[in-house]
């Protein structure tokens, strides 16, 4: 046990506070009194917040009952670990009925609420009471035993006041700077979205247009890529556009083109025959197979790969990747989502997710994948949905999506202004959360000093904490209780 | 001859050039404010306070490179110069012309000015338009000089500056209520012509005085004031520092203190100061400055952010202070997004210094403009009518002593009495409707306001845990700035 203070004393909760006091006597039924079930206590804030009012004839039977000034403490998971645990206050008629999941602390001898309040929801507190949980799987309880023993830190009433407010002139502070932290991830994302949007309408390159010598994009009918192994001389024709595409088409700067995915790109996937006649998923394969779970709303994720031998899949060619091509989910969940397969690595192409491969002296993958991330590309993208429950694409909605382009060029330095953009905002974001994080320690740090008694200086003129429990102690009698003779040590 | 306003506009388009050119709003402003100077000084017959052979006439004939050569030097010489005033604009001056034919088209232009009709008919108005440009223009920091035009006159209308009063912004930034006040008094006085010839020299001499402490920041307000006729007044000092002492004390107050906490974590070293000698914080220390330094009934309006109104310790015992001192009759609540510098919550605390120095406020009347306003930003820029609400429910009387009506829970316009605030502990950030700020972010558009809302967040966040350090371990906040210098 470290040391304590001058006028400080070790006790257990047991010694300053009646645990499950039982019953209130004298109380008239038709008296009202706030009704307080699990839902009306606040585990963010330790608050009792929605109190209703009932008659106590009506909740005396069944609910446990407890006072103005007691500590009640959540004792079944997850709701203490979550930290339902408040103080009493301003219940009508000064008392209330509430939730038997509650253990009830009521001070003795003037113990402040408050400072056993905050001394209880510290995480280290809630973490020891899980740690003695009961019972079987979802029905854990902290039993009351273990609240009785458990050892507080007891200062000298006056000094329980002042520390009481230092703590809470400090984590008004704290809190009200996570608050602001707390905005911030939100507004992260309408930043994004607001460059985006800024992007496609050529606002970030508007000085790189007027500087440099700006390229017309170029239009042409679609054909399938060179040196593809499987150049086939069949032309798709991409449909035309919808009312609905065309509504959502905006201005673009001038030598900006509107364009169709079809037109400048090959759209493909793996065909429901191919899947079933070829494709068997094979542990030791060589090769990795891409699924829609692989494009998340903001790119490329890595999962854990089923895979195949490329000899299985040798005729399937269409479907091999070798990096750098967009994919686009066409069906399930993820509808719309887009990511760009990592440069230089061979994947297989999976079921439910398309691929557009496009031509390199037309569009990038990049800007395409960055295009239809942004608001109104993803609404084009998404426009011909034809679904309502469950939203899907077909590749020929895919081919006639309409797409705004400028110049490969300009393409490339849209996508390298946003990506520069993104990774300051990205990297602010983070610092932001790694902030709100330091900020729950700086709380929980401040609160160990505090009960270390390094908050707040002592002052000898109060009475010392040993006499408080002395008497204590002796209103009490000869207690009933087994357990006298504890370790509750008077220091002097 | 060409008029004024085609030089005007010239200006303005060269101003166009220059920033393809790699020129800023702040460089080209503040290069206009060397030349303007020049010219000015030749227009009004007082180029004796230069060196004889720094002469406008001189700069204007010359050509090509030896024309900024000769301008490069002069810059350089000037700001040693004897005279107080011409050493206060041309300290550290620096050119960023490169092409000889922009200063060329710059002097010409110049040149071709009547100092005296110009400075009446717009070029008072580019000059402003400019520092609002580069205020506007985020990267270059200098939102944090400049009050937004709207807000200052609706306090310039409230507290009807007079002929003969000495009004003091102590954190003039580029003199923007300084001109404003000045503009109003002209404007009751037909331009002065009402005054008698002693009142009027009070005017343009001594009537508008205060304190910048950034040198830059301070030429381009000796300019501004200059181009509204008004010579000097304002030093170039820390007005937290004994320097400040020395201001001239005076009948009307109007300032907006630079936002953030002292570097360094910094006490102010005023030897008067005794309620926030100890504090990093500097708006209270303004706070503490202009209630001293204001006459007996004098009047003041100034701008804070919500931590003066809340902050404990420190705070709470300079806002029992300002209340026992001052009648602190009126505070309204603003927007958020309506300054340039990045998204800080912000109030206008109207007072008047009373004959006594105890329980001089008896209620205090607040109308939240704040909750369930537009989210203020590039798309959304704040008028004249957003305060026209406000201004009605203040009353005629700048000293809040007008009929006033309570309008109840849901209105914008409450009174709580002194007895109220003291249960409250002395707390007066006061919202009593429901706070919709979420909203107000929610309609933001434009990347720059939401980064904007970003940064002030983290602004906001960042001094909420420095004046939580500072609470912890006083000392901790020097150490760990100092600590941080030394490492630069």
């Amino acid at each position: 046990m470290s040391e304590l203070p001058q006028g400080w004393v070790n006790a257990a909760l047991d010694d300053i506070a009646i645990v499950n006091p039982g019953r209130i006597e004298g109380l008239v039924a038709d008296t009202s009194v706030s009704f307080v079930p699990m839902p009306a206590v606040s585990d963010v804030d330790g608050e009792i917040v929605n109190p209703t009012v009932r008659p106590f004839a009506e909740v005396s039977k069944g609910y446990t009952q407890f006072r103005e000034g007691d500590v009640i403490f959540a004792k079944i998971t997850p709701c203490m670990e979550n930290g339902k645990i408040a103080v009493a206050r301003s219940l009508e008629n000064g008392v209330a009925c509430g939730s038997t999941e509650f253990h009830v602390v009521r001070p003795l001898g003037q113990n402040s609420p408050d400072y056993i309040w905050r001394f209880m929801r510290q995480n280290s507190y809630r973490a020891d009471a899980e740690a003695v949980m009961t019972g079987a799987v979802g029905q854990r309880r902290v039993p009351a035993a273990h609240l009785k023993e458990s050892r507080v830190p007891l200062p000298p009433l006056p000094e329980q006041r002042r520390i009481v407010t230092k703590i809470d002139s400090l984590t008004g502070k704290s809190r009200r700077a996570r608050d602001h932290l707390e905005h911030i991830p939100r507004l992260v994302e309408k930043y994004k979205q607001a460059v985006l949007a800024a992007a496609f309408r050529g606002e970030l390159t508007r000085e790189w247009r007027a500087s440099s010598d700006a390229k017309t994009a170029k239009h042409e009918p679609n054909s399938i890529p060179e040196g593809s192994s499987t150049a086939r001389s069949r032309v798709r024709k991409t449909a035309a556009l919808t009312p609905d595409q065309i509504s959502g088409m905006w201005d673009g700067p001038n030598g900006w083109r509107w364009s169709q995915v079809g037109d400048c790109a090959f759209v493909t996937k793996l065909a429901g025959f191919e899947y079933t006649k070829h494709v068997k998923y094979n542990a030791s394969g060589d090769l990795r197979v891409i699924k829609a779970e692989n494009a998340g709303p903001h790119g490329f994720r890595e999962t854990e790969y089923s895979r195949v031998s490329s000899g299985a899949v040798a005729m399937l060619d269409r479907s091999r990747l070798v990096g750098g091509e967009l994919l686009v989910v066409f069906v399930g969940a993820g509808t719309g989502n887009v990511a760009v397969v990592p440069e230089a690595e061979d994947f297989f192409l999976g079921p439910n997710i398309g691929m557009v491969r496009p031509r390199p002296d037309v569009a990038a993958s990049r800007y395409l994948e960055l295009f239809f991330r942004s608001a109104k590309g993803r609404e084009l993208l998404l426009a011909t949905s034809k679904a309502v429950a469950q939203p899907s694409l077909s590749m020929g909605a895919i081919r006639s999506t309409p797409v705004l382009l400028p110049s490969v060029d300009e393409q490339a330095e849209v996508t390298h202004t946003i990506d520069t953009i993104f990774s300051w905002i990205d990297r602010l974001a983070s610092e932001a959360a790694s902030a709100r994080k330091l900020i729950d320690r700086l709380e929980q740090a401040i609160f160990a000093r505090a009960f270390r008694g390094e908050l707040v200086p002592q002052d000898p003129n109060d009475e010392p904490a040993s006499v408080l429990l002395d008497r204590i102690r002796a209103e009490r009698g000869t207690a009933p209780k087994a357990r006298r003779g504890r370790k509750a040590k008077a220091s002097t | 001859m060409t008029t004024t306003t085609d030089i005007v506009a010239k200006l303005w388009s060269l101003c166009n050039v220059l920033r393809d050119d790699g020129v800023t709003y702040n460089e080209y402003v503040t290069e206009l404010t060397y030349l303007l100077f020049l010219k000015m000084l030749e227009e009004t017959g007082r180029e004796s306070r230069l060196p004889e052979n720094y002469r406008w006439g001189t700069l204007a004939k010359r050509e090509g490179m030896e024309q900024i050569d000769y301008y490069k030097a002069m810059l350089l010489d000037l700001g040693k110069a004897k005279d107080g005033l011409v050493s206060a604009i041309f300290t550290d001056a620096q050119t960023r012309l490169r092409k000889p034919t922009n200063l060329k088209a710059l002097t010409s232009n110049i040149d071709q000015l009547d100092w005296f009709s110009a400075r009446e008919e717009g070029l008072g108005n580019l000059y402003e338009g400019l520092l609002e440009k580069n205020a506007a223009d985020k990267k270059s920091g200098a939102g944090q000089y400049f009050t937004p035009r709207q807000l200052i006159d609706c306090i310039v209308r409230l507290m009807q500056p007079q002929p003969g009063e000495t009004v003091q912004d102590p954190a003039a930034g580029t003199a923007g209520f300084l001109v404003a006040a000045d503009h109003y008094i002209k404007q009751q006085t037909d331009d002065l012509y009402k005054l008698p010839e002693a009142q009027a020299f009070f005017q343009r001499h001594n009537a508008f005085v205060g304190g910048e402490l950034v040198p830059d920041t301070h030429r381009l307000c000796m300019m501004n004031l200059l181009l509204h006729g008004i010579e000097g007044g304002v030093e170039l000092i820390d007005t937290l520092s004994p320097d400040g002492e020395a201001l001239p004390k005076a009948d009307l107050i109007l300032t907006n203190p630079p936002f953030g906490t002292k570097k360094g974590g910094g006490r102010p070293t005023r030897s008067d100061f005794s309620v926030t000698a100890d504090t990093s914080n500097k708006q209270l220390a303004f706070v503490e400055h202009i209630v001293r330094a204001l006459k007996t009934g004098g009047r003041a309006a100034v701008v804070v952010p919500d931590n003066v109104l809340f902050e404990d310790n420190t705070g709470r015992r300079l806002r029992t202070w300002l209340m026992d001192l001052t009648n602190l009759h009126t505070i309204l609540r603003l927007p958020t997004g309506i300054f340039y510098a990045q998204g800080v919550k912000t109030n206008v605390l109207f007072f008047q210094r009373g004959k006594s120095d105890k329980a001089n406020t008896r209620a205090v009347w607040v109308y939240d403009m704040r909750a369930n306003m537009p989210a203020f930003g590039k798309t959304r820029p704040l008028t004249v009518a957003d305060f026209a609400e406000f201004e009605t429910a203040y009353g005629s009387d700048p000293n809040g002593g007008a009929e006033r009506k309570d309008q109840g829970e849901d209105s914008r316009w409450r009174m709580f009495s002194r007895e109220a605030i003291t249960a409250r502990n002395d707390n007066l950030d006061i919202a009593w409707l429901r706070d919709t700020e979420a909203e107000a972010e929610e309609a933001l558009t434009e990347p720059e306001d939401i980064a904007a809302a970003i940064i002030g967040h983290l602004k906001a966040a960042l001094e909420e845990i420095e004046a939580l350090s500072e609470e912890i371990e006083p000392d901790s906040v020097e150490e760990a700035a100092a600590t941080a210098e030394a490492a630069e």
